[in-house]
C-alpha cells in the first residue's frame, strides 16, 4: 500500500449539548484542522462527510454541513458509518492516486434526538423493533452473554469505566472526566440488567475532522506526518440471535487485515498505544481479546492486572474513550485523532511515552456488528 | 500510477411500483444474485461491498448492517454511502475508488429502494433547511419546474420539448428494456394532456417512485480481465456537490454541477469532443424538462440548443447519440439504485451485453447522476482501457 | 433451503437483560421488562422476545422456556405474547 500521512486533525470539546449548529460544529473543526495542518481549503480536492440522517433528523443530512466543509468546490461522498469507514474512505480516494489531500469531517449533536429510538431504528422492522430493543438493552443482552460465558465479572467491566474516566481527566476535549471508583460503578442505576448507568457511554454533541494527504505531499507540507500503515473493515451477521454475542470475529477479520497490511504479528509487543470504541464498559474487554491482545475470555484478567492501564503494558484508551465521550459517527474518528496526537507527541498529560505504533477503532450496527481497524505509525 | 477498473457484471430487479412479494433484503438478493450470475462469480469472489439508499424511505438505520442476509456481506468488508439522489452514482464511485485504491479487487456495490414504503416528497422535504427551506419546499418537483421555467424564458424552450423527451424514454422502456417499472408507448399529446403536477411539469414529464434494486460488480484489470473478455472500464469520473441552499438554485436555467463533474470525468478520460466522442448515455434525468436543459451541461449541444437537440431526432434509437436506451428515470426510478442503473446500463452497452437495449457498436457511454440540492455525478466508460 | 422445518415451541435462554428505563414509544410494555434470546429447540439460532409470567429476578441463563401465543392473531411478532419458564 502506498503511504497515505494523517496531517491535520481537530475536535471539538463534547459536551451534553453544544448549541452550535450541525454547519457551525463542521465548520469548526474544518478550519481547525486546516490550521493544524498548515493549509487551506483550497489545498483540499477532495472530502468525505460522515452524516447519518437518523441522528441528523433530516434526509441527504450531508447536505447540511456541505459548505461548511469546503465539500461544495471539490469531489465529496458522503459515508454514513462510523467515522472510520469515513476515513477509510478518504484513504482510498488518495490511494487512486486520483486525489492529493483528503478531508474527512464527521459531527454529530446527539442532543437534538431520542437515541433509544434512533437506536431502535437499527432493528428488524417485523422482529426485533416492536419488542423496544435499543443500543442499551442489546448491549446488555451481549454483556450478560459474554459475562455468563467466561465468567467476567460486573467488577471487572467496571474497572474500565473507572480507568477511562479517570484517563479523560488529562483529555481536555472530553465529556465526563471523573474520579470515580468500581464501587461507584457498582451502585450506579441499572438500566437494563447488568448494564448501570457508569457502564454507559453518554450522549455527546461534537465534531472531528482529520486530513490526509499523499506521501509526497504529506512529506512536503508537514513536519510530523502520522502514517496510516494498515486498515480493515468486516461485518458480523445482522439479527441478534444468529450471533454468538460472546466474540467479535468480525473485529478479528478486520484487525488480521489491517495487522498484515502493517506488518503486525504480535500485537502486544508491536502496538503501543490503543484507541477502541468502548461504547459500554464490557465491549472494551470484548474488542481487546478479538484485537489479540489476550485470549478470549481473559480480558478481565488483564483489565485486573492494569496492563491497560496508563502506565500498562498497552494503554488502552488514554483518552477517555467513549466511555467518557460519545459523538455517535464521530466517535471512531475521534479514535483516529486520539492515536495521531499520540503518535506525534503531542498528547501532553495523556501521552503514552515513545507512542510510535497505535491503533484505532470503531464500530458500526448494534452490539458492535461491524468493526473498522487501523495501525497508524510514527 | 493510476489503476484501471472494470465493470464486469450488472444485475437488477425487475422494478415495480410495490414489490409485495419480497422484503427489502430479498429485493437486494435479488439484484445480487443476477450480478454473479451475469459475471459468473460467487458471493465468495466478492471482496467487500458498498450499499446505499436514502434513508427515509425505508426507516431502516444502519442499512449495511441491517442488509447483511440479502447482500452476501457476513463476515466481509460492507459501507453504507448516502447522497440523497446522487446515492446511486456516488456508491458506484465509491465502488470505483475501492478497487482503484488497490485495496480490494473485486467490489459488490449495491443501490436499492423500496419507495413504496414511504411519503416519498415528505421525505424528501427534510433534506431541506427547517427554518429558512423547509416550509415551502416541494420534495423534488418544485425546484425542478422552477429551474424549467427558467429556461423556457431564456432560450425559448417549450413543454412539446420536454414531452418528446418523456415520449423517447418511456418508449424505450417499453419497446426494449423488460427490467423497466413504467413501459408505456405514449405521444407527444398524451403527455401534454396529461395533469399538471407543478407548472410545467405534468405527470407524463415525471419519474416515477418504485421499488427495485441493481447491483455492479467492479474489479481490479488483472480480475477484470479474467472474468470477462468485454469488461466495461471506467475511463472518467466527476462529483459535484455545488450548491447547498433551494433558493441558490431555483431560477438557474442550468445545472452548473452537471457541467462541472461533466468537465472532471471527461478530463479523466480524455473527451473533449462528447458529441462525437460518446455512443450512448444514459442520463439521469428526472423530469422531461432536465432532458431538454441539461444537455448543454454535457456539452452535447451549444447553450440553448436543448431543444434543437431533441427535435432532430439525434438522441433516439437508432440516432447518432441515443439517450436512455434503458427508458431512463422516468420510466424506472427505485431513488437508492436509480444513479447505479445509470452506470449498470452505460457498462452493458459496451460490453454488448444490452440485449434489446444494444446500441450497436457502442464503445463509450456516458453515465450521470443526479440528486437534491442540485448534485451531480459523472462517470465515463469504454470498452477499450484508453480512448484512442 | 427452501423446505420449511418446524421447530418446538420451547427452548432455553441463552441471555436476557430487564430494562428499566422508559421510551414510550418504543417500547411493548412498560418498565420493567425482559427481553431474552430464546433459542427453540430444533432451531439452529435464537429469537429475540420477551419474557412473561416469571419473577424478573429468578431469570437464569439456560433457563427452558415455552412461548405463549396471543388468541387471537394479528400477524404480528407479538402474536407471541411472550416466553415463560417451562415448568419441569
Amino acid at each position: 500500500m502506498d503511504r497515505v500521512g494523517i496531517i491535520g486533525i481537530a475536535q471539538t470539546k463534547y459536551a451534553r449539548y453544544n448549541p452550535a449548529s450541525h454547519a457551525e460544529l463542521a465548520y469548526e473543526v474544518t478550519v481547525r484542522a486546516l490550521e493544524d495542518a498548515g493549509l487551506t481549503i483550497e489545498d483540499i480536492d477532495n472530502t468525505v462527510t460522515v452524516c447519518n440522517d437518523f441522528w441528523d433528523g433530516r434526509t441527504i443530512s450531508c447536505m447540511t454541513i456541505t459548505e461548511a466543509t469546503g465539500s461544495h468546490r471539490v469531489p465529496t461522498t458522503n459515508v454514513e458509518g462510523d467515522g472510520t469507514y469515513g476515513a477509510l474512505m478518504g484513504l482510498m480516494h488518495l490511494l487512486s492516486g486520483i486525489h492529493e489531500i483528503a478531508l474527512v469531517v464527521a459531527q454529530s449533536k446527539v442532543s437534538e434526538g431520542i437515541p433509544s429510538v434512533i437506536t431502535n431504528a437499527m432493528f428488524d422492522p417485523v422482529y426485533e423493533r416492536v419488542l423496544g430493543l435499543d443500543a442499551i438493552n442489546s448491549a446488555a443482552l451481549q454483556m450478560r452473554s459474554y459475562m455468563s460465558k467466561y465468567g467476567i465479572s460486573e467488577e471487572q467491566c467496571a474497572r474500565v469505566s473507572v480507568k477511562n474516566h479517570k484517563n479523560a481527566k488529562a483529555n481536555p476535549y472530553a465529556h465526563l472526566p471523573m474520579d470515580i471508583t468500581v464501587d461507584d460503578v457498582l451502585k450506579s442505576r441499572v438500566l437494563a440488567d447488568p448494564i448501570k448507568l457508569l457502564d454507559t457511554s453518554p450522549i455527546s454533541d461534537g465534531a472531528c475532522a482529520i486530513i490526509m494527504a499523499r506521501e509526497r505531499t504529506a512529506k512536503k507540507r508537514h513536519a510530523r506526518p502520522i502514517w496510516i500503515r494498515g486498515v480493515g473493515h468486516c461485518t458480523d451477521l445482522y439479527h441478534l440471535g444468529d450471533r454468538d454475542l460472546t466474540e467479535a470475529p468480525a473485529l478479528a477479520l478486520a484487525a488480521k487485515k489491517a495487522y498484515k497490511m502493517a506488518g503486525i504479528h504480535n500485537p502486544l509487543k508491536q502496538i503501543d498505544v490503543a484507541e477502541v470504541y468502548d461504547a459500554f464498559s464490557y465491549m472494551e474487554l470484548m474488542w481487546i481479546e478479538s484485537l489479540g491482545f489476550c485470549e478470549p475470555g481473559h480480558a478481565g484478567e488483564i483489565v485486573d492486572s492494569g496492563m491497560t492501564e496508563m502506565n500498562g503494558a498497552l494503554p488502552v484508551n488514554p483518552s477517555g474513550g467513549v466511555l467518557a465521550a460519545h459523538a455517535v459517527q464521530v466517535a471512531g474518528l475521534a479514535r483516529i485523532a486520539e492515536v495521531v496526537l499520540q503518535l506525534r507527541g503531542e498528547a501532553a498529560s495523556r501521552q503514552v511515552e515513545g507512542a510510535r505504533v497505535g491503533l484505532a477503532h470503531g464500530i458500526e450496527g448494534a452490539c458492535g456488528q461491524g468493526h473498522c481497524v487501523f495501525i497508524l505509525e510514527k | 500510477m493510476k489503476r484501471l477498473v472494470g465493470i464486469v457484471g450488472v444485475g437488477q430487479t425487475h422494478h415495480k411500483s410495490r414489490n409485495a412479494d419480497c422484503n427489502g433484503q430479498e429485493l437486494i438478493s435479488i439484484a445480487v444474485k443476477r450480478a454473479l450470475e451475469d459475471a459468473e462469480l460467487t458471493i465468495a469472489d466478492i471482496d467487500a461491498i458498498v450499499i446505499g439508499n436514502m434513508d427515509h424511505f425505508e426507516s431502516i438505520n444502519c442499512a449495511d448492517m441491517w442488509s447483511v442476509d440479502g447482500s452476501g456481506s457476513y463476515m466481509k468488508p460492507i459501507m453504507k454511502v448516502t447522497t440523497g439522489g446522487t446515492t446511486g452514482s456516488a456508491i458506484g464511485h465509491a465502488g470505483f475508488y475501492h478497487v482503484a485504491s488497490g485495496l480490494f479487487d473485486t467490489v459488490l456495490v449495491i443501490g436499492w429502494e423500496q419507495n413504496s414504503e414511504s411519503d416519498t416528497t415528505a421525505a424528501i422535504s427534510t433534506c431541506f433547511d427547517p427554518i429558512t427551506e423547509r416550509e415551502y419546499s416541494a420534495g423534488a418537483i418544485g425546484p425542478l419546474a422552477a429551474q424549467y421555467i427558467a429556461y423556457m424564458s431564456k432560450y425559448g424552450a417549450t413543454e412539446e420539448d420536454a414531452a418528446l423527451v418523456s415520449v423517447r424514454d418511456h418508449n424505450n422502456a417499453a419497446l426494449y428494456n423488460p427490467y423497466a417499472h413504467l413501459r408505456q408507448i405514449i405521444n407527444v399529446e398524451d403527455v401534454m394532456k396529461s395533469p399538471y403536477i407543478s407548472y410545467p411539469i405534468k405527470l407524463l414529464d415525471m419519474c416515477p417512485r418504485t421499488d427495485g434494486a441493481c447491483a455492479v460488480i467492479f474489479a481490479s484489470e488483472k480480475k477484470a480481465k479474467r472474468i470477462t473478455k468485454t469488461p466495461a472500464w471506467i475511463i472518467g469520473v466527476g462529483d459535484c456537490h455545488i450548491l447547498v441552499h433551494l433558493a441558490d438554485g431555483i431560477g438557474l436555467p442550468n445545472l452548473p454541477s452537471l457541467e462541472n463533474a461533466a468537465r472532471q470525468a471527461y478530463r479523466m478520460a480524455g473527451i473533449n469532443d462528447p458529441f462525437n466522442q460518446i455512443d450512448v448515455a444514459e442520463l439521469y434525468i428526472p423530469a422531461s424538462t432536465a432532458g431538454v436543459s441539461w444537455m448543454e451541461a454535457l456539452g452535447l449541444c451549444e447553450e440553448g440548443g436543448g431543444p434543437r437537440l431533441i427535435r432532430s431526432g439525434i438522441t433516439n434509437m437508432g440516432g447518432k447519440l441515443p439517450i436512455n436506451p434503458s427508458g431512463g428515470v422516468l420510466a424506472t426510478n427505485p431513488i437508492g439504485a436509480t444513479g447505479l442503473l445509470r452506470i449498470g446500463e452505460a457498462a452493458l452497452q459496451v460490453m454488448g451485453k444490452a440485449e434489446k437495449k444494444q446500441v450497436e457498436g457502442a464503445k463509450v457511454a456516458l453515465a450521470t447522476g443526479f440528486g437534491g440540492c442540485f448534485w451531480s455525478d459523472v462517470t465515463v466508460l469504454s470498452s477499450s482501457p484508453s480512448l484512442e | 433451503m427452501s423446505e420449511w422445518v418446524e421447530v418446538s415451541n420451547t427452548g432455553t435462554l441463552l441471555t436476557y437483560t430487564v430494562t428499566r428505563y422508559a421510551v414510550p414509544s418504543i417500547q411493548p410494555q412498560k418498565p420493567p421488562f425482559a427481553l431474552g434470546i430464546i433459542k427453540l429447540d430444533g432451531a439452529d439460532t435464537g429469537m429475540v422476545h420477551l419474557l412473561g409470567e416469571v419473577e424478573l429476578s429468578a431469570i437464569r441463563v439456560g433457563m427452558r422456556v415455552k412461548a405463549v401465543f396471543e388468541e387471537v392473531r394479528q400477524g404480528s411478532y407479538l402474536d407471541i405474547r411472550y416466553f415463560k419458564p417451562l415448568e419441569i
